[in-house]
């Protein structure tokens, strides 16, 4: 799978994001810095398909995601290809962490068991993590088992 | 929402034994009437509803409280069955026309709010089992 | 399994404030529309079968008792009504007039029992009767002077036996509801009638006279016209006032569509407030909850399915507030219907299951409509914010 940016730009007012492009391929890892206000956040809005560039192009694998894709077919994406983190919680406070994690798969009739889950896991979540806050609403969970349930 | 429940049915109670007693009192005739008998047994069972809200406030206890609200759909229901202890036979008369109606609503206004009392305890307990399953 | 359907309840019971404003402010809007409606129905249903019941073209009662007449027919207030000088057998031979029948009204004495007042007692003659007999299953033709047929709202079986002016009379038959004073009314023969009427101890409340009458219903010939048979007939004959059933119908019929305007300019305003309302309880709502929808969106939960999620919620939330508020109506109506009709003072009657359910249908519909306005604003901007703007990840 790879992503490609070319000459991504969005303005909001006097701030924006500059022209960038960008280039990455499967299995590499990269980390974007940069000061306050410089566009990181709507770099990242941009090619995860949740924030349309006001000119250039995203392509996932070949296909523009903005101009190819309608907004069903890049929810199906977002759904399938890319995982989307946010800076704070994004846990829905009215369903279970359980409910949480498949709530993606399993509103469109996808039915997760819980081998199938620790199989995705590879260890990123302890056992006893698990046992303990699976079953609790986001209120109930201290805020590190909220982190683990986005992650 | 079990508090407020009581609150409501006391609230209820005292309306009703209040307008049974002036507004919608059956009739008074020299003998004695069958439906006098029917208002005094419903004011009974009305203060007793009352009373048992009251004490519901005070005792702190939750299984005290689901016991009053199961009694509270129970005399509520009885309240509409109040006819059954003595009526005037003819359907313009005050018992008929006034005081059984103001009973029946009370006892549908009593039996219901204590239902959903009781409906909403079952369903948080639901709720909380099955969040609590498998802790 | 989590389904939109779980999502949507849960949402519900997790938002218990909110859902419980939502819940009340449908639920007074669900009781005024039905209120309103089954005060309306009602009316209408015993409008509509006024005429058919009264049975005749013209109505003569007595100058006198103009307005006795009318609350004995309508809202079931007792009266003896009586003629100065019986004039059946004088109209009887007039030109167009094809059928009439003389009805006699006497008032109960007072219950021996308390301070009820009396009952309304009418007289009949079964053999030249062409109203009562209509609304009866069994042939009354043979109704013996010991006998009585009684209005649906008497509160006496077939069989029952009661006490009145000293003579015993049992109940032969049972009227079905008429909406009008004849619910409240029982139907003797003309025999029984003179029996009481000519007894030596209530003679003296009669006038000590023969050939009483109250009202005569009178049926014109066909193709007559009624109004100026009317106008020649009270020309013609001294204090006697004559109504023609269809004016009295459509007099009936203008107050009610009185009732009927007003109800809906209160239906009218009940709506708009609802609309305003819940339009910003379920914008306000949004707005709290946009971050949410930005997280489903994040996750590839499509607009489509986060709209039915939300969509569903306020159904069931709108259900459940119909359903409130048309129970706490039918609390109040159902058992207070005596009250009601007799605070009227027109001919009022349950109206029919069908017309219920159609009632029923229609504040369902209304408040359907009314969520789909209130949610239109919520559901556009589901649609056509972007992802991020509703993530709030914009820096």
């Amino acid at each position: 799978m790879t992503l490609q940016a070319e000459q991504i730009e969005k303005v909001f007012g006097q701030n924006g994001l500059s022209p960038v492009s960008l280039s990455l391929s499967e299995q590499q890892f990269i980390c974007v810095t940069g000061e306050s206000g410089c566009g990181k956040t709507t770099l990242l809005n941009i090619l995860s398909g949740m924030l349309k560039p006001d000119c250039g192009s995203v392509r996932l694998d070949g296909r523009d995601i903005y101009r190819d894709l309608n907004e069903t077919e890049r929810a199906r994406m977002r759904n399938s290809s890319i995982g989307y983190m946010t800076q704070g919680s994004s846990l829905l406070p009215e369903l279970t962490v359980w409910q949480n994690i498949v709530c993606p798969q399993e509103l469109y009739g996808r039915k997760t068991e819980e081998p199938q889950f620790w199989n995705w896991q590879n260890g990123l979540a302890s056992p006893m993590w698990w046992i303990r806050t699976r079953r609790k609403y986001p209120a109930a969970n201290t805020g590190g088992s909220c982190w683990q349930g986005c992650s | 929402m079990k508090q407020y429940s009581k609150l409501i049915t006391a609230l209820i109670s005292v309306v009703s034994f209040i307008l049974i007693h002036t507004a919608c009192k059956p009739c008074h005739g020299m003998m004695a009437m069958p439906c006098e008998r029917s208002t005094g047994i419903a004011g009974i069972v009305l203060a007793v509803i009352l009373l048992s809200d009251i004490l519901s406030f005070l005792v702190k206890q939750e299984k005290f409280r689901q016991i009053t609200s199961v009694t509270n759909v129970l005399f509520g229901v009885l309240l509409l069955l109040t006819p059954i202890f003595g009526q005037c036979q003819i359907a313009s008369m005050a018992c008929r026309l006034r005081t059984f109606p103001t009973l029946n609503v009370s006892g549908l206004l009593i039996a219901g709010v204590s239902l959903a009392a009781l409906i909403s305890v079952l369903v948080k307990r639901q709720t909380g089992r099955k969040t609590h399953a498998h802790a | 399994m989590l389904t939109p359907n779980q999502f949507a309840w849960q949402s519900i019971l997790k938002n218990r404030f909110c859902s419980l404003m939502f819940l009340c402010l449908v639920g007074i809007a669900s009781a005024c529309l039905f209120g309103v409606g089954f005060f309306n129905e009602n009316l209408s249903s015993g409008i509509g079968q006024v005429k058919g019941r009264i049975g005749a073209d013209l109505i003569a009662v007595p100058s006198s008792y103009d307005k006795a007449a009318k609350d004995a027919l309508f809202a079931g207030d007792a009266c003896t009504i009586l003629f100065a000088e019986n004039p059946e057998a004088q109209i009887s031979q007039l030109d167009g007039i094809s059928q009439v029948s003389s009805q006699l009204y006497l008032k109960t004495l007072a219950f021996s029992c308390c301070s009820t007042a009396g009952l309304q007692l009418i007289a009949f003659d079964p053999k030249t009767d062409f109203t009562v007999s209509k609304w009866t299953n069994d042939s009354i033709e043979n109704l013996a002077a010991d006998e009585m047929v009684v209005g649906a709202c008497c509160g006496m079986k077939q069989g029952t036996s009661m006490n009145f002016y000293g003579q015993t009379f049992k109940v032969a038959d049972v009227l079905d509801e008429t909406g009008m004073g004849y619910d409240q009314s029982i139907f003797i023969s003309y025999d029984a009638a003179n029996q009481i009427t000519s007894s030596p101890e209530y003679a003296v409340y009669f006038g000590e006279r023969q050939n009483l009458s109250s009202m005569l219903l009178i049926n014109t010939n066909s193709g007559s016209d009624i109004e100026s048979l009317s106008r020649n007939l009270a020309s013609s004959l001294d204090g006697i006032s004559l109504y023609a059933t269809d004016s009295l119908v459509s007099e009936l019929k203008s107050q009610a569509d009185y009732f009927r305007i007003s109800g809906l300019v209160m239906d009218g305003f009940v709506i708009v407030l609802a609309v305003i309302a819940l339009f910003a309880l379920i914008t306000i709502t949004f707005y709290q909850r946009k971050k949410r929808v930005g997280s489903l969106l994040s996750v590839g939960i499509s607009r489509g399915k986060i709209v039915q999620i939300f969509f569903l919620e306020y159904l069931y939330l709108t259900l459940l507030g119909t359903g409130a508020g048309i129970g706490i109506v039918s609390v109040f109506v159902i058992p207070l219907h005596q009250i009601i009709k007799q605070t009227v003072n027109m001919p009022y009657r349950l109206t029919d299951f069908g017309g219920l359910a159609l009632l029923i249908l229609a504040v369902c519909g209304v408040n359907l409509l009314i969520l789909l306005i209130s949610c239109s604003l919520t559901f556009a901007k589901i649609l056509r914010t972007e992802p991020a703007h509703l993530t709030e990840e914009m820096t």
